[in-house]
């Protein structure tokens, strides 16, 4: 079982991750900003960031998702792969939605994420652990 | 040039960047070099074109503090 551990990290009131998005353009990665939101069921990133990154966003299947601020229409997409540090994901579906300048990051990371690992979050000495989940 | 993060926090404060050839540690950019910086998001997004097909890592984001008054709900 792989475990990494890296800086628990605090964005205004919430906890910032910087994840690695695959360009498939230049065949390396990119990093972004994106808070964790546990709330979330499932992981959003900024369309024109996945755009840059070479994926086809406006082919995805469009899907109505309800947020606190409303019913919004994003684009679903597979994204080949999302590293974070050591810990690499691949084929995710993910969603791609404008995210506003005044948001200040380019993505929400959601439990459909989270949940493949046991994730610890270690406040009194600002680390994050993610240990991967075996058979899971 | 390659900066540490702090030195570009410092020198680009309320401007998004985008970097390339960057460092990371436990899972944190550590610094890299900034060719892109505007406070206006769109506009490093469609300069970054010239950098879609560069192979090392890279980063986009937004550096600064988040203004006063402003509170993530989520």
């Amino acid at each position: 079982m792989k475990t990494i551990t890296i800086d628990l990290k605090m964005y205004g009131n919430l906890i910032v991750l910087e994840p690695e998005l695959w360009k498939i353009n230049s065949g390396g990665f990119g990093d972004f900003t994106a808070f964790i939101d546990t709330g979330a069921s499932r992981t959003t990133i900024d369309k024109e960031v996945l755009h840059r990154a070479g994926y086809d966003v406006e082919s995805g299947k469009k899907t109505m998702v309800t947020t606190a601020g409303g019913l919004s229409l994003v684009n679903e997409i597979v994204i080949e792969k999302l590293r974070i540090e050591d810990l690499v994901l691949e084929n995710l579906k993910v969603y791609a939605h404008t995210f506003p300048s005044e948001l200040f990051i380019s993505g929400l990371i959601g439990l459909d994420i989270l949940s493949q690992f046991d994730v610890n979050f270690l406040f009194s000495k600002d680390l994050i652990e993610f240990t991967e989940i075996v058979g899971g | 040039m390659y900066k540490t993060m702090e030195q570009i926090e410092r020198e680009y404060d309320g401007n998004w960047v985008f970097m390339v050839n960057c460092d990371k540690s436990r899972g944190s950019l550590v610094g890299g070099e900034v060719v892109l910086h505007d406070p206006i998001k769109a506009n490093v997004l469609l300069a970054m074109e010239a950098y879609d097909h560069y192979p090392n890592l890279t980063s986009f984001r937004y550096v600064g503090k988040i203004p006063e008054g402003i509170v993530y709900v989520l």
